[in-house]
């Protein structure tokens, strides 16, 4: 459903030094930067497939998702969405995407949601019992039915973002950018919009890019995870495959018997003696550590038998630490 | 239903929903205009010493200035700066995912609000008539120069969405669409009616575009102008109406190739 083939994006930008002498030089000279926001990028999507788009500030996640979309016009390369080239825009084309921009308000901020919600349905031709049964489901799902004849400016961050989302999708959309669609919003909203979106999966089946700096975004909603620094691709799989192949750790948690434990932690520094691998946490009735993936087993048995564990686990690191850790070593490289 | 009607009536709705604004916007400009006007040629008259100024009298110059700024409120730039905001802003974007035609959009939200302007045009007339008599207006004039403020609300939509998608280059072009207000008001004949021009400069501005902003419009509302003028000022409104959406179709497919959808 999405294809793209060496898709890069240059902006020229001017740079301008900080304080009066740089605003007085820029009346008459301007210099100017070359930023390669996207550098021959490749990819593919299928229908049903949510691909986390992982990568820092500035890496050009929200750039691809653009280009992708139909915004930006890219400096090179090609990209076909749904067999249409983007950006040039055919109507059959964007009757059939959406995206949500978690930064951006697309709905109209001056009117209340239904009525922003009424006039999508008149731009993307939504037949009048379709949009019914859409926004019924929608606003159940998302429990903010009570607030559409509220002027959006006057909404909350949260029921904003449900109201974009419900937007975003009254047209069923094949093909859903989700661009930050969590950002800023408190735990309950979070988990409510991605059960939402896995929910739109199951029964719409699109494929969707979605860009996120939560990682528990990424965690529950992407099985496939492309990493993007710099305007590159430096990584594109599964998620289980990132964690076996960059998950140079494993997290190891034991609980011990109440009553048996010991007064004193395991040891510091490690040693022969002491426990193999980092300790994170030790409170007395619990004891974390951060081991070697290969060491993990040999931690465990030492665990088990120098301490009365009552419970133990092994646990593959937090994907985002292992993310963090693999674009530094890429970065380096 | 037709999009664009469906953006028209929003803009109905999002003009009517800042009712202070409506009416503060409203009198202040109309009435601060009109009582400069009043002032500057009550002063004039006194000093000449006549009853009339190149064929207006002084009620006819009041009439005149009061129809200048309620015609101007219509035709220029009722949505001054909204295409170049959403450039700015990142606003455009939202129009590029729509299927939608992003210029018949702003057309009829631009419509919109000079469709109110439109109407206090007419009350305000009514009132005036009511008080003062109708002074050359009449049904024949109010249609001709109704027409002639439609022909021209469309030909000051491109002129300024020319300047505004300037935008896509330039970081800021407020003061272009000021400057296009004050050609507008100077050649349009808004500052004083065009016959107080030597007749050169009249023969010239015949020929630009300012003049169908608004000393047409006025001229066809008082009635002074007879059918084949008004047929003439209308094909001229149209053909620069097509010379700047022209321009502006070529400049949105360029710009379109710069935009970069980033904004607040």
């Amino acid at each position: 459903m999405i294809k793209a083939r060496g898709l890069s994006k240059t902006f020229r930008v001017h740079k301008k030094e900080a304080g009066l002498k740089g605003s007085l030089r820029a009346l008459f000279v301007r210099d100017w930067k070359t930023v390669h926001a996207l550098k021959g990028v490749d990819l593919d999507v299928g229908a049903g497939e949510i691909v986390g788009l992982v990568g820092a500030n500035g890496a050009g996640k929200t750039t691809l998702v653009k280009a992708l979309a139909g915004i930006l016009h890219p400096t090179g390369g090609t990209a076909e969405v749904l067999g249409h080239v983007p950006w040039r825009r055919h109507n059959e084309f964007r009757r059939q995407i959406a995206l949500i921009m978690g930064q951006k308000a697309q709905l109209w901020w001056d009117l209340p949601a239904g009525d922003g919600f009424l006039l999508l349905r008149e731009i993307y031709q939504v037949p009048g019992d379709r949009f019914a049964a859409n926004l019924k489901t929608l606003t159940e799902a998302l429990q903010i039915g009570d607030k559409l004849n509220i002027q959006i400016r006057r909404l909350s961050l949260g029921e904003r973002m449900k109201m974009e989302l419900i937007a975003a999708l009254l047209h069923n959309p094949k093909v859903l950018f989700l661009d930050e669609p969590t950002i800023g919003l408190d735990l309950a909203a979070q988990r409510a919009i991605r059960e939402f979106i896995l929910d739109y999966r199951r029964r719409e089946n699109p494929a969707m890019i979605l860009t996120s700096h939560y990682m528990e975004d990424i965690e529950k909603l992407c099985e496939r995870i492309v990493l993007i620094r710099d305007g590159e691709l430096v990584y594109d799989g599964g998620r289980e495959k990132l964690l076996a192949s960059y998950a140079l750790h494993k997290v190891l948690t034991a609980h011990l018997r109440a009553g048996e434990a010991p007064a004193e932690g395991p040891a510091r520094p490690q040693g022969d003696s002491g426990v193999p691998g980092e300790i994170l946490e030790w409170n007395g009735t619990q004891v974390k550590l951060k081991v070697p993936r290969s060491e993990a087993a040999a931690a465990a048995s030492h665990l088990l038998q120098s301490y009365p564990v009552a419970d133990l686990s092994i646990e593959e690191e937090d994907i985002g630490t292992v993310i963090e850790a693999m674009m530094k070593r890429d970065k380096a490289a | 239903m037709n999009i664009a009607w469906i953006f028209y009536l929003q803009g109905v709705k999002a003009a009517l929903s800042y009712r202070a604004e409506f009416w503060i916007n409203f009198a202040g400009s109309v009435g601060s205009q009109f009582c400069v006007a009043f002032f500057l040629w009550k002063a004039v008259f006194l000093a000449r010493g006549t009853d009339t100024l190149q064929g207006f009298t002084f009620a006819g110059l009041m009439l005149y200035s009061l129809l200048v700024p309620l015609v101007e409120r219509s035709v220029m730039a009722p949505d001054m700066m909204g295409i170049a905001g959403e450039i700015y802003d990142g606003g455009l974007s939202r129009y590029l995912l729509y299927p939608l035609a992003y210029f018949q959009v702003k057309y009829a939200s631009s419509l919109a609000q000079s469709t109110l302007y439109q109407g206090q045009t007419a009350v305000i007339l009514a009132v005036y008539a009511a008080v003062f008599g109708s002074s050359g207006i009449t049904p024949v004039s109010l249609m001709m120069g109704l027409t002639a403020i439609a022909f021209a609300g469309w030909l000051g939509f491109w002129l300024l969405a020319n300047l505004e998608m300037l935008a896509f280059w330039a970081d800021n072009v407020w003061s272009l669409a000021v400057m296009n207000r004050m050609a507008g008001w100077l050649l349009g004949g808004g500052m004083i009616p065009l016959a107080f021009f030597p007749a050169w400069a009249r023969s010239a501005l015949e020929w630009l575009p300012y003049i169908r902003l608004l000393s047409f419009p006025i001229r066809c509302l008082l009635g002074q102008v007879g059918w084949s003028e008004w047929l003439f000022g209308l094909v001229m409104t149209v053909a620069w109406s097509l010379v700047f959406a022209g321009t502006a179709s070529l400049l949105w497919r360029k710009g379109l190739r710069v935009y970069a959808g980033v904004g607040i």
